[in-house]
């Protein structure tokens, strides 16, 4: 069904695509003080390749989120390979962005950030990260990042040509006892997928520093009672 | 004065300010501030006793505005409000403005300063407060609008440059404990004025903060009374509050101004013959200060219920259903030559399905048909629309194009809230995914799950791929084309109606604008011309913040979906059928902040009303 040569920017395959090529991108360059997000594909397109696997090659733009609606684009170009094997396997992505070690460094805030939570005594906790409103307060936006890249894993990782990834909220943030100097959290997110409309919720633990930037360290699907109006217990 | 005046005007047993009279002496000599400052001592102007009984409009807009997003600052608000206030305040511009408790009232409550600062070592200050005196209640709401707009966010001169050199301290709340006192309830001390500390009389509490401070203390012009309204206190700064409140309204120090008392109504007889006896002048500036203060609690009550009328309702926060059922009520009373509320059926928790209905008259005019919240969790969809529905009225109102001529020729019928039980599903709090409830709320075959994708249900190649049979999937078709009740009453309304020309429906997220078809890939008859117009509708929108929208069909831009109702129209002749799917793409998701929703509605509009005055231009 899907078609191979140039695929139309705004049609779906090609932005699902590029959504995996952000999530890769988050997982390498994201931080509690940046995120990107896709702003548009300029081109694209597929061929199915040897082993049965589909590659995507994409021309696309992406924003930091930090930055708002004003923030420069980074033109980013990235093969991702989405294997056709028996059981699901993750896609492959290789990345090229412009200009990526040029766009502000957020090394200051990521410093002030660490030390400040690092400290032995720091039991940061909290739940709805936005609210239903989507309020979030500024010293939640961090997290909330953090929680984004480290969710980026996730996704990246379960992203198939059928899913279309977001996080839609962090459910909760632990904050567990620091380890090799490394700040520790245990976060439960969900995750949206765009096709199927479904929400997944996922635990994780996470670790982070301005040196080591986001490392995953245990994931964790969340089943739910279907359609439960209580949490399960 | 006589002996016999004096105990007449200690008569204050009974607890109704009814016929009450508040006068005003305009004293003319040195004589005269002598005997009103005597009259003042002796007349025990203690506090009376107050049945209101409306806080409850007070307490429900206090749950309203937990955000400063939505603060309404045209409402007065209680302690804990307002101190909530600050916090959000502070959480918004978290590197400009700090709070600072400076201590403890004398019933335990912080007393907090706000310092704006942008940084540096005890910079020049300037220090406003409000509410030393607890009845002064404009004092605290000016000074809670005062906090908002101090914020060099905008870069307004001359705050920046003003805050370049200097800190600001406010202190919004100089006696927390008093005012509390006034928002007592069911005896509302609503003029309750000195602080609440015990005195040396068991029977009196509290000292005037305003005459509590170290600067000619013990002076005359303050009461060692401790049942007196200008008790100084024991001594200077005694009162942890350390500020000051006047009994008299305005009190009197030279003979150019006037003194303002209010005078029981048992007493106001001896009083009026006391003046004049003295011939000292005075007029009636209150008649009924019972009246005056019902006609006060009034004016807080009908405040607190700004939210309920459109003028001052607010359009940049996300409200529950039953507020928004208030809102179409109201619209529709304050344009009821234009609008109309339809109930065009029940849901199947049995509530109210609403249409408001636009039309300047004639009978079943070409029509336009606009839905939203179809899918629950999609609150901007709905927020959006309650924007729309004000908007097109304010535009018929005042004449601005291309409403008016789009309705000389057309009706438009606007729903706002398409799945009222899901919606109302969305806002219970008990658990975390209750907010991201998509679907009806109906009983499906499996018990455990509930709910039907009701953009899935509509009978256009229903069971095709792009839904699921499965009831506890997210795109549940249901057991059958239009088994939910709600696809039903609104297929059965237009269907009866006969005339609709325009069928679009707003949802979230992804930024897209859609046509037909969602059930197939190939391109429907009218495919040039529906993506052109969709096409200059998103430039449209775009002129308007920048926001991009991709257009395309719905199959092409998000997947193949079968039963979805812009194929339905499509299907039935309503040629130009149309889907949005609005902001964000995907940092916020369903979860938009509030702050987004009028800019949100308003570049959906200019994109909805390219759209009516194509379709009104184009009739077929």
């Amino acid at each position: 069904m899907a078609s191979t040569g140039d695929l139309e920017p705004t049609h779906y395959p090609a932005r699902r695509a590029a959504q995996v090529a952000l999530h890769y991108l988050n997982t390498h360059h994201g931080s509690p003080f940046r995120v990107f997000g896709l702003q548009q594909v300029h081109k694209a397109s597929a061929e199915d390749v040897a082993a049965g696997g589909r590659k995507y090659k994409l021309d696309f733009s992406v924003t930091d989120w930090g930055s708002g609606s004003a923030g420069p684009a980074l033109r980013c170009s990235a093969d991702v390979l989405f294997p056709r094997t028996e059981r699901h396997s993750a896609p492959k992505v290789e990345l090229h962005c412009e200009a990526l070690q040029q766009i502000n460094s957020t090394a200051q805030e990521d410093d002030a950030f660490y030390q400040k939570y690092i400290s032995p005594d720091s039991t940061v906790s909290a739940r709805d990260i936005p609210d239903s409103f989507g309020n979030m307060s500024e010293e939640m936006q961090p997290f909330w990042r953090l929680a984004r890249v480290a969710a980026s894993f996730i996704m990246l990782r379960e992203s198939s040509e059928n899913t279309e990834f977001n996080m839609a909220k962090v459910a909760s943030i632990t904050q567990q006892e620091s380890s090799e100097e490394q700040l520790m959290l245990e976060f439960v997110v969900l995750l949206h997928d765009f096709p199927s409309q479904e929400i997944v919720q996922w635990k994780l633990l996470a670790s982070w520093s301005p040196d080591r930037g986001v490392r995953v360290l245990q994931t964790e699907w969340q089943p739910r009672c279907p359609h439960a109006t209580k949490p399960p217990n | 004065m006589n002996v016999s005046l004096v105990s007449y005007l200690k008569c204050l047993f009974f607890f109704f300010l009814n016929r009450d009279q508040v006068l005003r002496i305009n004293a003319e000599s040195e004589n005269h501030i002598q005997i009103l400052k005597k009259l003042e001592r002796d007349v025990d102007s203690g506090v009376s006793e107050h049945l209101v009984r409306e806080r409850e409009e007070m307490v429900r807009n206090a749950d309203v505005e937990r955000q400063t997003k939505s603060f309404n600052f045209a409402a007065y608000h209680d302690l804990e409000t307002i101190y909530n206030f600050m916090d959000t305040l502070v959480a918004s511009h978290s590197n400009l403005i700090t709070k600072v408790n400076i201590g403890s009232t004398y019933e335990n409550r912080p007393m907090y300063v706000l310092k704006f600062s942008t940084g540096g070592e005890k910079k020049p200050a300037i220090w406003i407060d409000a509410g030393i005196h607890a009845r002064e209640w404009i004092s605290h709401a000016t000074a809670v609008w005062l906090a908002d707009r101090v914020n060099f966010k905008e870069n307004r001169a001359p705050v920046p440059s003003i805050l370049s050199q200097m800190d600001i301290y406010l202190m919004i709340v100089a006696n927390p404990d008093g005012y509390v006192f006034t928002h007592r309830s069911p005896n509302f001390y609503r003029l309750w004025r000195k602080s609440r500390s015990a005195t040396s009389n068991p029977k009196c509490h509290g000292v005037d903060l305003n005459r509590n401070w170290d600067a000619e203390f013990g002076g005359p012009g303050a009461s060692d009374d401790p049942c007196a309204e200008d008790y100084r206190g024991p001594s200077a700064q005694s009162e942890i509050e350390v500020k000051n409140i006047l009994d008299f309204w305005t009190h009197a120090v030279s003979t150019e101004q006037p003194v303002d008392i209010r005078v029981p109504h048992s007493s106001l007889y001896a009083l009026k013959d006391f003046l004049k006896k003295n011939n000292i002048p005075f007029t009636v500036i209150i008649n009924n200060v019972q009246e005056h203060l019902v006609r006060e609690r009034e004016e807080m009550v009908r405040n607190a219920k700004m939210e309920s009328k459109t003028k001052s309702f607010n359009f940049a926060a996300y409200h529950d259903l039953e507020t928004i059922y208030n809102f179409m009520d109201t619209l529709v009373a304050n344009h009821s030559k234009l609008i109309s509320k339809v109930n065009i059926g029940s849901t199947y928790e049995n509530r109210s399905m609403y249409v408001l209905k636009f039309s300047t008259g004639g009978e079943k005019k070409p029509a336009i048909w606009i839905d939203a919240g179809i899918h629950a969790r999609e609150w901007i969809s709905h927020a959006t629309a309650v924007w729309l529905a004000d908007r097109i009225a304010k535009d018929f109102k005042e004449n601005r194009a291309h409403v008016p001529s789009i309705l000389s020729q057309m009706d438009i019928y606007l729903m706002i809230v398409a799945n009222p039980d899901g919606y109302v599903f969305t806002h219970i709090s008990s658990s975390p995914l209750s907010r991201f409830w998509c679907k009806s709320r109906s009983a499906t075959s499996n018990p455990k799950c509930h709910g039907v994708d009701l953009n899935r249900n509509w009978d256009a190649e229903f069971g095709g791929p792009g839904a699921s049979d499965d009831p506890c999937a997210e795109d549940y078709r249901g057991p059958s084309a239009q088994s939910e009740i709600e696809v039903k009453n609104i297929v059965k309304f237009i269907m009866s109606h006969g005339n609709f020309k325009s069928f679009m429906t707003l949802h979230s997220y992804m930024q897209l604008l859609m046509y037909p078809y969602g059930y197939i890939g190939i391109d429907a008859p009218d495919w040039p011309e529906l993506h052109d117009v969709a096409t200059k509708a998103s430039k449209a929108l775009n002129s308007w913040h920048g926001t991009v929208y991709k257009v395309g069909s719905i199959f092409h831009t998000i997947d193949q979906a079968s039963g979805t109702s812009v194929d339905w129209a499509y299907l039935r002749g309503i040629k130009y059928s149309f889907a949005f799917a609005l902001r964000d793409t995907g940092e916020y998701g369903f979860l938009l902040p509030a702050d987004q929703i009028v800019s949100t509605a308003r570049e959906t509009w200019f994109a909805l009303r390219y759209i009516m005055k194509y379709v009104c231009d184009h009739p077929y």
